[in-house]
């Protein structure tokens, strides 16, 4: 769905930092949305943490950054890294260029897949929470 | 106006300046902006008028002028968009410290209340949370979770003889966390006793000196001194040239001060780093803080030269004459535009050589040139010596 420019597909979760979840057989993938890359303008890099790291779900894991820009990277669930998209080592800029598709970032082995159900999937919620997000930050 | 930041040396200087133009021929702003306003020639004679309009003769009798807000703040402009790369001292035929003149003309300037909006920020930032982002400080050394193995110390001992102080940016900033990464590893390597200061790492004081105030960075530099004290270091060793030239220039301390390139130079002549073997053509960019302001020219290069196989290209601006990447002087900060254009300036400087990697010794000139390639899609390769050296060591 389209929210005042912001594509932010329906049947993912997001979660209050701008990340987005997607389901895929017993792992999680995770990466930016539509806005949050927007504003961050171009990335130029990401820390891609080792596989095995234990995440908690709301806590920051990595970094990106985008010149002077430093943003923290939130895990979507709690679980293990179980893989990175090692493409983005080369072109962070795939996440600007491609949020949803081949700018995902990492692959979560979920502690508990119930999770996800604290992130936000109902499309009137995200439209209600984007547009305060934009009132509040403003646009790219 | 108060002259009081500057030192009669200064004020001399300001009055020698012949109007000769030579540096024009070298600063990298006016290359790009070709202004006379804003190159050195252009701001010691802005400068000369408001000390005439100040303390001149008819200043004398008649009482100073009052001073114009809008020059005022064009001449802040002027001042501070400047890399503080040092090009127009060395070029200077009467030799007029200017570099050192712009960092006194901006304490003066923000005494005044004319500097950047960002720096109010970026001033926040190191006097709340001690370090350029306004991360958490126990944030600082989060990079050593990306290591396949750790120290049960964590590198941080009680004690040690030698500290690497890692510096804001290699501590916070991802694209260039690979420099502490790969120094921690050479110094474990070669079975060197080294401690991290860890949280208790505060900001060198360099970006405050930058932004012309030199007087709130005296905290940090009594915190992190006392921080070395405490530890009982004796000797300590920076990868970043900010930091290294700060900690030479502002810090009264007996510990003795290396640049990474100078102690990783020290450890191969001991026989403690040893190489194998690397088919690459390299050529090597002088940071402006290590090379024109430090004068550390040949460590790096006699790293390279004794790594087997590798091949140094030198660019055609080499050692003193090495043009800035475009991250000094807080210049990003001010006009990122700017920064970008004399990043690629640079970028096209090292494509010339054709080698494969421009290595150099400063995370800034790597995230600058990084950062400008990655958003242009250029396909160049940019590494940091320690990176550089510990992919070579046996």
């Amino acid at each position: 769905m389209d929210i005042e420019g912001y594509e932010f597909p329906e049947g993912l979760y997001y979660e209050q930092n701008h990340f987005w979840a997607r389901v895929e057989g017993d792992l999680v993938v995770m990466g930016m949305s539509d806005y949050a890359q927007k504003m961050a303008g171009d990335i130029v890099y990401v820390g891609l943490p080792p596989e095995g790291k234990k995440l908690t779900q709301g806590k920051s894991f990595t970094k990106l950054e985008s010149g002077k820009w430093l943003g923290k990277v939130f895990a979507v669930v709690s679980g293990e890294l179980v893989e990175v998209n090692e493409e983005l080592e080369e072109d962070a800029k795939l996440i600007n260029e491609d949020p949803y598709g081949k700018g995902w970032m990492f692959k979560i082995k979920p502690d508990n897949m119930d999770e996800i159900k604290n992130l936000m999937t109902d499309p009137g919620e995200i439209q209600e929470w984007l547009k305060k997000e934009i009132a509040e930050h403003g646009k790219a | 106006m108060k002259l009081s930041n500057l030192s009669p040396k200064q004020l001399i200087e300001i009055d020698a300046c012949t109007r000769c133009g030579e540096c024009l021929n070298y600063c990298p702003i006016y290359a790009q902006k070709d202004e006379e306003d804003i190159d050195p020639r252009g701001k010691i004679q802005a400068f000369k008028a408001f000390i005439r309009s100040q303390y001149g003769l008819w200043a004398r009798i008649f009482g100073p002028k009052k001073l114009d807000e809008e020059k005022l703040k064009k001449f802040s402009e002027m001042v501070y968009r400047c890399t503080l790369c040092g090009e127009c001292s060395i070029s200077c035929p009467v030799s007029i410290d200017a570099k050192n003149l712009w960092l006194a003309l901006r304490e003066t300037l923000a005494e005044m209340g004319h500097y950047p909006k960002a720096a109010e920020r970026l001033k926040a930032n190191v006097l709340e949370a001690h370090n350029i982002s306004g991360d958490e400080s126990d944030e600082r050394v989060d990079w050593l979770e990306f290591l396949d193995e750790l120290p049960d110390d964590r590198y941080q001992k009680e004690k040690a003889e030698v500290a690497y102080f890692v510096g804001c940016v290699a501590s916070y900033f991802p694209l260039v966390q690979k420099i502490p990464q790969a120094f921690v590893e050479i110094l474990g390597k070669a079975g060197v006793d080294f401690t991290l200061l860890g949280g208790e790492e505060w900001c060198c004081g360099f970006p405050l000196i930058g932004a012309g105030m030199k007087k709130e960075a005296k905290a940090l530099i009594q915190h992190n001194v006392e921080m070395m004290k405490k530890k009982g270091v004796k000797r300590a060793v920076f990868a970043c040239p900010s930091c290294y030239h700060t900690w030479m220039e502002a810090y009264d301390t007996d510990i003795e001060i290396f640049h990474s390139t100078q102690f990783i130079k020290e450890l191969i002549n001991e026989g403690k780093i040893t190489f194998k073997e690397q088919k690459r053509k390299v050529t090597y960019h002088d940071p402006c803080d290590l090379g024109r302001a430090s004068g550390v020219y040949e460590p790096p290069r006699e790293i390279l030269r004794a790594i087997p196989g590798v091949e140094l290209i030198e660019m055609e601006s080499n050692r003193e004459r090495c043009k800035c990447c475009g991250g000094g002087g807080n210049l990003e900060m001010v006009d990122p535009e700017l920064s970008a254009a004399l990043a690629h300036e640079k970028i096209e400087e090292i494509r010339a050589t054709g080698a494969d990697t421009v290595i150099t010794s400063c995370q800034q000139c790597i995230r600058t040139i990084m950062t400008t390639a990655r958003r242009k899609k250029i396909p160049i390769k940019a590494m940091d010596i320690t990176e550089f050296v510990l992919s070579a060591m046996t």
